[in-house]
């Protein structure tokens, strides 16, 4: 196939989503991406509707180019689009959000969705990079409160082995979003992670922990459970209506630790 | 040698040191694992597991430690931990390992067992 490359910074979004088309476009974005032009246009004019590969590509733009620390800037887009990417929640994030320094993994993020109850909200794909950029958000989340050291690593790392497990157990693929709420109050932190996948309970697989035998057993896997489980104050889980998994999360800090 | 990624010095033809990096996670732990194993079949007895770099390990990564560490004290030797700042002794802590690892303030403790 010819790469056509033009002068501008522009690449145009395809309607018709053939395999010729779509490796055009990825062609003409990883040519500017190599350009690092300050400013990258996603021209959506030959948009005539909107599916979900449309939106994946521009998501795929969007996280390319912030990762090569250029501003994408999406030019031309419909009212149909407009709509879609809105119902998405995908608007404030591709079209009208400034363009932010750090870089996100998160296909989508709210930064807080209740400022009075100290929430924060946000979806993170099945992937170390995506799972490590969580950290840092709730990392940053958890500054708000005054804890100590060690109950951020806890918390961070209670994420981190709830995540691994969701990826090991549920089964859930690169491209599947898990969702966490965190909420903070004066003497406790919620977190609730929404995930797909097959039914996965993380309070049902604990087992017997012994760790001389398992030093003995040359036992190399199955601390994460453990750690999640000791590290929280509560844990429950269930199967949704809508076949996802819910599991939640509580750590009490003061005197409710006690 | 072993060839990996962790860095290693060779103390003496029974002690070797692995540093860690900052991270010990599902990423590398099977590494170290490989590295480990690597450095028991080339004859070292004991291994002095630096920690100073380490800031976050996970459970892949204390499993890595965990499952090869009688492998080095069946043949007289241990995996000696050393220089773990307060969040890795909190991990260590909460899987009640304290008192089933061999665990040294700082490398010149751990050389000392080593020696």
């Amino acid at each position: 196939m010819q790469l056509v490359v033009d002068k501008t910074n522009k690449v145009v979004v395809p309607d018709n989503l053939s395999n010729d088309n779509l490796e055009q476009f990825y062609s003409k974005l990883n040519v500017l991406l190599d350009k690092k032009p300050e400013e990258i246009e996603v021209d959506c004019s030959k948009l005539q509707r909107a599916t979900s590969t449309h939106i994946n590509i521009l998501w795929d733009a969007r996280y390319s180019c912030n990762e090569a620390g250029i501003k994408m800037r999406l030019v031309s887009i419909s009212e149909g689009l407009v709509r879609v990417l809105k119902v998405l929640d995908l608007y404030d994030l591709l079209v009208e959000q400034e363009y932010q320094e750090s870089v996100s993994s998160e296909r989508r993020v709210i930064p807080e969705i209740d400022k009075d109850n100290n929430a924060i909200e946000m979806e993170f794909k099945a992937t170390n990079g995506s799972i490590r950029s969580g950290i840092k958000k709730l990392k940053k989340f958890l500054g708000k409160a005054d804890l100590e050291e060690i109950s951020i690593l806890e918390l961070e790392t209670i994420f981190y082995e709830v995540a691994m497990n969701i990826c090991q157990h549920a089964q859930v693929s690169d491209n599947d979003l898990i969702n966490l709420t965190a909420t903070l109050t004066s003497d406790k932190i919620g977190l609730k992670f929404i995930y797909p996948g097959v039914s996965f309970d993380p309070t049902a697989r604990v087992k017997d922990y012994d760790p001389g035998a398992v030093i003995k057993q040359r036992q190399k896997r199955g601390y994460g459970l453990i750690m999640i489980n000791r590290m929280a104050d509560e844990i429950s889980y269930k199967r949704t209506d809508n076949d996802l998994n819910e599991l939640y999360i509580e750590k009490y800090w003061g005197d409710s630790n006690a | 040698m072993p060839d990996a990624s962790f860095s290693q010095e060779i103390l003496n033809k029974e002690t070797i040191i692995i540093k860690t990096g900052k991270q010990l996670d599902n990423n590398n732990a099977h590494e170290m694992v490989e590295t480990i194993v690597s450095i028991q079949i080339e004859g070292y007895k004991f291994i002095i597991f630096d920690m100073q770099q380490l800031e976050f390990i996970s459970s892949a990564g204390v499993g890595s430690i965990l499952g090869t560490i009688e492998a080095s004290r069946e043949i007289g030797g241990d995996i000696i931990l050393c220089n773990a700042s307060n969040s890795i002794m909190q991990v260590l802590e909460v899987l009640d390992l304290a008192d089933y690892l061999t665990i040294k303030s700082d490398r010149a403790e751990a050389v000392k067992l080593g020696a």
